[in-house]
């Protein structure tokens, strides 16, 4: 997340009293593991309420304005699609709050059929007029965010973090290499793109004893797997001259954050270039570091 | 309420698979393509109704048969195909095929450049960039529905469709492919509008350095003022202030 210095004063934390959003489907209380809800589909309507309440004196105090003058707006906005940057956001809730009108319910209807892969509820509260200013740095223009807060809810299963797929190498490479265990599926090109979707691992059904093993879970198969699978991803990525990507740009589900969250705690507090170095100068060493990662993991999915 | 389209949903993976395969692009049928993209074809389990085959033809005759009226297959100008993408932005809102969640997603407009019309992907972008298949903003058919979802002036406005066949590629692309200003069709629609007065005021030959700072500005502005909660005489106005100083 980027940090933003606002050029104005904004209250501090404990002037805004927000409740929990509280969101029913069918007047039942649904229930977020991990910001997740199941059994989610088109067809699910929900309701969401949160109470809310503005201290709208303190605001006045921390913002060098006049709590009888000043009127702040609560707005809700909805966004949805994309996993990180949503495509597709836009206010659904307004409130005027002001000194008389400091507390008020927020409460949208949120239709299935518009969510897509995760819905986002960012309440604010904007300045709508200033009314006397006292300080120098206090906001003055219509518009100004003086405070946010966000609820995330992933409304689709989330896939296997590795997922796999076994087929006939015959089939799939008939000019050859169907002597070959697996082959990693996936391209240096596209780290932007979600890990989930974009990379998949190819076990080789011709070769049924080294499937078994990958059935069957057996930890030194699947460990020397792995630590293939993703020395061959970091070796790739670190030589990019763009990796890792702009957080802006990559979501945290990207292939870009997988490889790099792989390379943090690989390589510790060390920098992309330092990690080139040491795979070109050190290979082995670079590929210890790599092998000390997994014990196993895929078995565990 | 009539039921909810389920479109197919194709992953990277099978993107990746089928752009390796040029002549089942070229040639090959709806069902020859995903029968190859494999288990890379996948639907939402539940919410809906599936698209069947009959729904999916439809769409690939109605994206072809647009595509021949800007010369499709053979012919076709850069003019014409700039066309093609006004009228296909249009008609892609309009279509009842797909539509809510499912037109946000990428894998859904992948299955669409991929399975359903990949020779008009081919005879509009004649490099056959993979971009243009995988689902995001630079896919064919996605970029166009999401330049006419955020353009849209809305059902009944007069000219309708006036800020996507008027805005500049260039223009588009700051406007609409950046999600911070382009997922809030309020915003988007009244930055353009800002566009198209100072275009009408200095020229369209000048607007692209114009469009550049004036969007820089607009979204740096956008992260500590709420521009979309604006009512719109302010939004307009402090929109096409920030046009007239890029303009200066």
């Amino acid at each position: 997340m980027t940090a933003i210095a606002y050029p104005f004063l904004r209250p501090g934390p404990d002037r805004i009293s927000a409740g929990p959003w509280l969101v029913t489907r069918d007047g039942e209380p649904c229930v977020f593991a991990d910001g997740h809800l199941d059994h989610f589909d088109y067809s699910t309507n929900l309701e969401a309420v949160r109470h809310f309440e503005v201290d709208v004196e303190g605001v006045a105090a921390d913002t060098g304005l006049r709590a009888d003058e000043i009127k702040l707006l609560c707005v809700v906005t909805f966004g949805t699609g994309g996993r990180r940057l949503q495509r597709a956001r836009r206010i659904v809730t307004r409130e005027v709050i002001q000194a008389g009108r400091e507390a008020i319910v927020l409460a949208l209807a949120i239709e299935g059929r518009e969510v897509s892969e995760l819905f986002v509820l960012t309440t604010e509260i904007i300045l709508l007029s200033s009314g006397t200013v006292r300080r120098r740095v206090s906001p003055v223009t219509t518009g100004a965010r003086l405070w946010r807060d966000e609820f995330r809810a992933a409304v689709e299963p989330l896939g296997a973090r590795f997922p796999m797929e076994a087929m006939s190498f015959a089939t799939v490479f008939p000019t050859g290499h169907g002597d070959a265990l697996w082959y990693l599926d996936w391209s240096p090109q596209t780290l932007h793109h979600d890990f989930a979707t974009s990379v998949r691992l190819l076990i080789n059904l011709d070769r049924p004893a080294f499937v078994e093993a990958v059935q069957q879970a057996d930890e030194v198969t699947l460990r020397m797997l792995m630590c293939s699978v993703t020395t061959q991803m970091v070796r790739s990525a670190i030589d990019l001259d763009h990796f890792p990507l702009d957080q802006t740009e990559a979501s945290p589900s990207s292939v870009s954050a997988v490889i790099e969250a792989w390379v943090e705690q690989a390589f510790p507090g060390q920098s992309a270039e330092a990690v080139r170095t040491l795979a070109q100068h050190d290979p082995s060493r670079f590929e210890l570091a790599i092998g000390s990662l997994f014990a196993g993991e895929l078995g565990n999915e | 309420m009539s039921e909810f389209r389920l479109m197919p949903r194709l992953d990277n993976h099978g993107v990746r698979r089928l752009i390796s395969l040029p002549d089942l692009l070229r040639t090959g049928s709806i069902s020859e393509r995903m029968e190859a993209a494999g288990t890379s074809v996948s639907y939402a389990s539940s919410g809906g109704s599936r698209a069947d085959a009959a729904d999916l033809k439809v769409l690939q005759e109605q994206i072809v048969a647009l595509a021949k009226r800007f010369g499709f297959p053979n012919e076709g100008r850069a003019a014409g195909r700039a066309s093609f993408d006004a009228e296909c932005a249009q008609w892609l809102v309009e279509a009842p095929i797909i539509s809510g969640g499912e037109a946000l997603r990428d894998d859904v407009w992948a299955f669409v450049a991929c399975c359903i019309a990949p020779e008009v992907v081919l005879w509009r972008f004649e490099d056959g960039h993979a971009d243009r298949f995988h689902g995001g903003l630079r896919n064919t058919f996605q970029r166009l529905w999401l330049r006419a979802r955020s353009l849209d002036r809305g059902a009944g406005a007069p000219q309708r469709w006036q800020l996507v066949e008027a805005l500049s590629e260039d223009a588009v692309v700051q406007i609409v492919e950046r999600p911070s200003i382009g997922a809030d069709p309020t915003l988007a629609c009244a930055i353009a509008e800002a566009w198209l007065a100072t275009a009408a005021r200095i020229g369209a030959s000048r607007m692209e350095d114009v469009t550049r700072r004036a969007v820089r500005r607009i979204r740096i502005d956008n992260e500590i003022t709420c521009l979309a909660s604006l009512g719109e005489p302010e939004l307009v106005r402090r929109l096409e202030a920030f046009f007239d100083k890029a303009a200066l």
